[in-house]
């Protein structure tokens, strides 16, 4: 399962580390639209300048192939760890560490990009923004049929997953009547609407001027969104198949491995996908590299090259210089509240690791104090009258039970929270399941699934409650 | 037609805008009965409000530049009306720059020159 996981992270993460490279990095800086994030000029390109702006560029790039190089030899040792939570916890430093390491070299170029143009007194007479006025709101590329088609599968789907549940379609499946398909196929259904919503706006975006000629700028506007507009469609379809594989072979035949096979499918996808989009994002480059006669110096706006802080700009979604898609202006009101929830996310995520963490390295406690049956992790997880048991039986064969976790923790050494037992909904479920056994008991028409830290103190507890 | 909008210009961006319409008119980029783009979409462009963008058109169709509709919206109008006549205030703007130029010590052969290339629709 930790090795399923740890491919599934590789493929999703090195060739995202990959193509970030090949986009902030390109092999030949003068024939790139941007150094580090700052607009290329002609005098970037002669005499010393020139070989000033080649050292920049070749040691923040060798730079960047040393972090590259690096997270693919820690993501080859992440792989060989045992522990899940030790190595989930590993791999999302290695995602954060490696992704600010590749941008980090980009990032003080950009800052020595900006010193030398200062120095050559570029750009500082005049703060000019451009508009081709002839080609405003004209090149749109989105088809609403194309964006409507996998969303209305993927509602198809949400039905399906919503008639499994409500038992008109019988599925035989352990997570019957738990909603839990229900909810996340919603959920998927959701992030689809999003993703149509943020493709419309941006197809909205502003045009680039590149030239002087009104049919140049609109033709190589056009290619580009169009360029953006089958990523999407294409990035759509990827998703309603994954939700929909992951109804059919998740819900029906309940199986992580296939579950993490199908995330591992819908992301090496995705992977292609976006490789085919900068592949011809980059034709379009060089197809028009001719045809930019005019240049919008921007450079100031974009801190570090990559984020834009513009408060004159009224626009909240920016074209993003590099890379597909659009990114927000951080001096919108908008902008500023998007970054703080981003902030607050990231805290969270390391947060929820520490607690995750901190579930696993803590053994479950079984007591009895005072006619009450405690189950203490963390905190009291439940308080069970004694008195108020109604069956209880003792097992000694965990493998016997199948469950499939519908809140809470699933993790090798713990199962805690609602499971769905042997496709019995609502049960309560506090063990070891290293352990081996369990204490089966009803109690107030619930039925939980007990087990102490050790098997034999498990045994004890439930000698002690039959007594 | 490029619209150039500086921001660190003294020059209000209603009156660049307007005025670059104008340049643009004279130039035949923007040819009569030529559609604009509506007040919303110019301003979502630009990047600036929709007041700006409506004083500029405003003023433009008070100056009888452009002609607005809410069936067609702005347009350029067919038939600009020809006065031949330059106001006191273009006068007043045509002797500083003349008067700019002979301190800077612009021969007047290069000035008229500049002057005969604007007035052919040439562009910087």
């Amino acid at each position: 399962m930790g090795l399923i996981f740890s491919i599934v992270v590789c493929v999703c993460l090195l060739p995202v580390l990959l193509i970030m490279f090949f986009i902030l990095y390109p092999k030949n800086w003068k024939k790139s639209k941007l150094i580090f994030g700052v607009a290329s000029r002609k005098e970037y390109m002669e005499g010393e300048t020139g070989d000033t702006v080649s050292a920049i560029f070749q040691k923040r790039r060798s730079q960047a192939v040393k972090v590259l190089i690096a997270s693919f030899v820690v993501a080859g040792v992440l792989i060989l760890i045992r522990s899940v939570i030790l190595q989930t916890t590993c791999w999302m430093l290695l995602t954060y560490a490696s992704l600010i390491g590749i941008a980090l070299p980009f990032v003080i170029g950009n800052k020595e990009m900006k010193s030398l143009k200062k120095s050559l007194g570029l750009g500082t007479e005049k703060k000019e923004t451009l508009t081709d006025i002839k080609n405003v709101g004209a090149i749109r590329t989105l088809k609403l049929s194309s964006m409507l088609l996998p969303n209305v599968f993927g509602f198809l789907v949400l039905i399906c997953a919503l008639l499994i549940d409500l038992k008109v379609i019988r599925a035989n499946t352990v997570f019957e009547g738990t909603f839990l398909s229900t909810g996340m196929t919603a959920i998927f259904l959701i992030v689809e609407f999003i993703i149509t919503a943020a493709a419309y706006i941006m197809d909205g975006l502003k045009n680039e001027v590149i030239s002087t000629d009104s049919d140049i700028n609109a033709n190589y506007n056009r290619a580009k969104k169009k360029n953006l507009t089958d990523f999407t469609v294409k990035f759509l379809w990827i998703h309603t198949i994954f939700m929909a594989g992951v109804l059919v072979f998740n819900i029906l035949f309940y199986s992580e491995i296939v579950m993490m096979a199908i995330v591992l499918g819908y992301f090496v996808m995705l992977i292609l996908g976006m490789l085919a989009f900068v592949r011809r994002d980059r034709k379009i480059e060089s197809r028009y590299i001719n045809e930019m006669t005019v240049t919008e110096d921007e450079d100031d706006y974009w801190i570090g090259g990559l984020l834009y802080y513009n408060p004159k700009n009224k626009r909240l979604n920016i074209k993003k210089r590099m890379g597909p898609g659009s990114t927000i202006n951080m001096a919108h009101p908008v902008g500023k509240i998007v970054a703080a929830v981003i902030v607050l996310m990231l805290i969270f995520c390391f947060g929820s690791m520490v607690y995750v963490g901190m579930a696993e390295a803590t053994p479950i406690k079984l007591n009895i104090e005072e006619n009450t049956l405690i189950c203490h992790h963390l905190s009291n997880d439940y308080e069970i009258e004694i008195d108020s048991i109604e069956s209880i039986t003792y097992d000694e064969n965990i493998d016997s039970l199948t469950f499939a976790k519908v809140a809470g923790f699933g993790m090798p050494n713990l199962l805690k929270g609602s499971f769905s037992v042997n496709g019995e909904n609502g049960c309560k479920v506090f063990l070891n399941p290293e352990n081996g056994n369990y204490i089966k008991l009803v109690s107030k028409g619930v039925t939980y699934y007990l087990g102490a830290a050790t098997a034999e103190e498990t045994k004890t507890i439930y000698e002690a409650l039959v007594e | 037609m490029i619209v150039r909008i500086d921001e660190l210009s003294d020059i209000p961006i209603y009156l660049q805008l307007r005025n670059q319409i104008v340049m643009g008119i004279s130039s035949g980029e923007l040819e009569a009965g030529e559609k604009l783009p509506t007040v919303r979409d110019l301003a979502l462009e630009m990047g600036i409000n929709t007041m700006t963008v409506s004083k500029a058109y405003q003023l433009l169709k008070t100056e009888g530049y452009i002609m607005t509709d809410r069936k067609n919206g702005a347009r350029i109008r067919n038939e600009i009306k020809k006065e031949a006549y330059i106001s006191d205030a273009n006068k007043t703007e045509l002797k500083r720059i003349v008067s700019e130029a002979r301190i800077s010590g612009v021969e007047k052969q290069e000035l008229l020159s500049l002057v005969e290339k604007y007035w052919e629709g040439g562009r910087d």
